[in-house]
């Protein structure tokens, strides 16, 4: 049986006073994401008490944020794996505001004129970047998981484990000769792990056949 | 071999495209081979001859369970140092070495006193397991790993803060969410791109790296060829 994966959904935290919203909005529609945008008119909202705790990605313009841009972009940078994909819309004439925004590698400048192809690729990296995240974690805690059981069994403390599915994996790259592999069985291994990515991503195989550019008939014999 | 593991950790390997075979390296331990043998199968005990070996044979990827004499079996333990007990599941046998209680703290899993089939089948089942839970376990860290470098990438992070140990090029992850490429041909390549790579850098030829690849020099040159990648200590 197919099933998708388990992730979050993203949310968008626009802070804007004009239409940056409907086009973050429309741009996620074509794309057939679902996603939460939360918009708000000033900075001050989004550091609030009431306010969001963290965002797939925040999208401001200089004219809403004024001056508290830069303590908005305090809130966007966290540790390393927690950083907010942060976008600014501004005037390049805005020495100002370009000032705060250099050296802060988690946030792009686009200028008022170019929105529309920039934006458009900060929301496909702003959701990719959630998605890792949430693979990620599930990754992790997978092999926590396994590492308790192991131990535990090490030391008799239970007699088996059933390891749950877990999201695919890769073959690790070998990191001496004696874990090398033939080429031939670390790209099976590696292929196996792309088809049940795809499958679990696209929830039926017809999709993910088309997904992986193959035929229907391949990926079914290629999963026996 | 496989009988030894539970259908579902068997089946968790499979499914992670991990191989499920298991072996008993045995070392110092010539006396017990035909139990273990009658066991396992005589095809699936391997004789390791050295402690070197072994220590190797622990850190590669195969699926192991060692059966040795206990003196050696501490030998073993301190060459794989103080995370002997998170590598390879060992069982001692024999009493010439070190007392039970001391062989337990070094990173042996059991001492086996009782030669039997009843006493040592368990045992054995238990050390395969442990290092199929293992083998799992690396893979899922290794693609966190995986996504995490992507992550950062996609972040903007500069590319040096972000090498792994071998400094060699990683290949991508598995693809997650609905904007990542999926197409077969495309990630596969990368992958094989990043494989070849990391071999190169494990071998002191490309003859060498064709012959661990399994395939022939004059395929690993085209491969490299086409992707315009140069040949490390070749």
């Amino acid at each position: 049986m197919v099933h998708r994966g388990e992730k979050s959904k993203p949310v968008f935290v626009v802070v804007d006073r004009g239409d940056l919203g409907d086009k973050v909005k429309a741009i996620l529609e074509s794309l057939g994401v679902g996603a939460d945008i939360r918009g708000f008119a000033s900075v001050l909202e989004v550091l609030g008490e009431s306010g969001p705790k963290t965002a797939a990605g925040l999208i401001v313009s200089t004219a809403a944020a004024g001056p508290f841009l830069q303590d908005l972009l305090r809130w966007t940078d966290r540790e390393q794996t927690d950083q907010v994909p942060t976008l600014v819309v501004g005037k390049d004439s805005d020495e100002q505001a370009l000032e705060m925004v250099l050296g802060k590698e988690h946030v792009r400048w686009i200028d008022v004129s170019e929105i529309e192809p920039r934006l458009n690729h900060f929301v496909h990296l702003a959701i990719e970047v959630n998605d890792l995240r949430s693979f990620h974690d599930a990754h992790e805690a997978m092999a926590a998981q396994l590492r308790d059981a192991r131990m535990r069994l090490f030391y008799a403390e239970i007699e088996h484990f059933q390891p749950s599915e877990g999201p695919p994996c890769g073959p690790p790259l070998p990191t001496s000769i004696e874990e090398i592999q033939s080429l031939k069985e670390a790209k099976a291994q590696f292929e196996r792990g792309l088809i049940r990515a795809a499958v679990r991503e696209s929830g039926s195989l017809k999709d993910a056949s088309a997904a992986l550019g193959i035929s229907y008939t391949s990926l079914w014999r290629r999963m026996r | 071999m496989t009988a030894l593991l539970i259908s579902e950790v068997e089946n968790a390997l499979k499914l992670q495209g991990l191989s499920a075979e298991g072996f008993v390296g045995l070392l110092d331990a010539d006396f017990i081979r035909p139990l273990v043998g009658s066991i396992v199968g005589p095809d699936r005990v391997i004789d390791l001859k050295t402690v070197d070996a072994a220590v190797r044979a622990a850190r590669s990827s195969a699926n192991y369970v060692f059966v040795m004499g206990a003196k050696t079996a501490s030998q073993v333990a301190a060459g794989l140092g103080a995370d002997a007990n998170s590598i390879v599941a060992m069982i001692a046998v024999g009493g010439d070495g070190p007392p039970a209680s001391s062989l337990r703290a070094m990173g042996v899993m059991s001492v086996l006193v009782d030669a039997t089939e009843a006493a040592l089948k368990p045992l054995l089942a238990r050390g395969l397991e442990f290092r199929a839970l293992r083998a799992l376990e690396l893979a899922h860290r290794c693609e966190a790993r995986r996504i995490h470098r992507r992550e950062m990438e996609l972040v903007g992070h500069p590319p040096e803060t972000m090498t792994d140990d071998l400094n060699t090029h990683q290949p991508p992850p598995l693809p997650v969410g609905p904007i990542s490429a999926y197409n077969l041909e495309e990630v596969s390549e990368a992958f094989e791109r990043a494989y070849i790579d990391r071999v190169q850098h494990l071998c002191d030829s490309a003859r060498e790296a064709a012959q661990y690849l399994d395939v022939s020099a004059a395929t690993l040159a085209r491969r490299l060829r086409k992707e315009g990648n140069g040949v490390n200590g070749a």
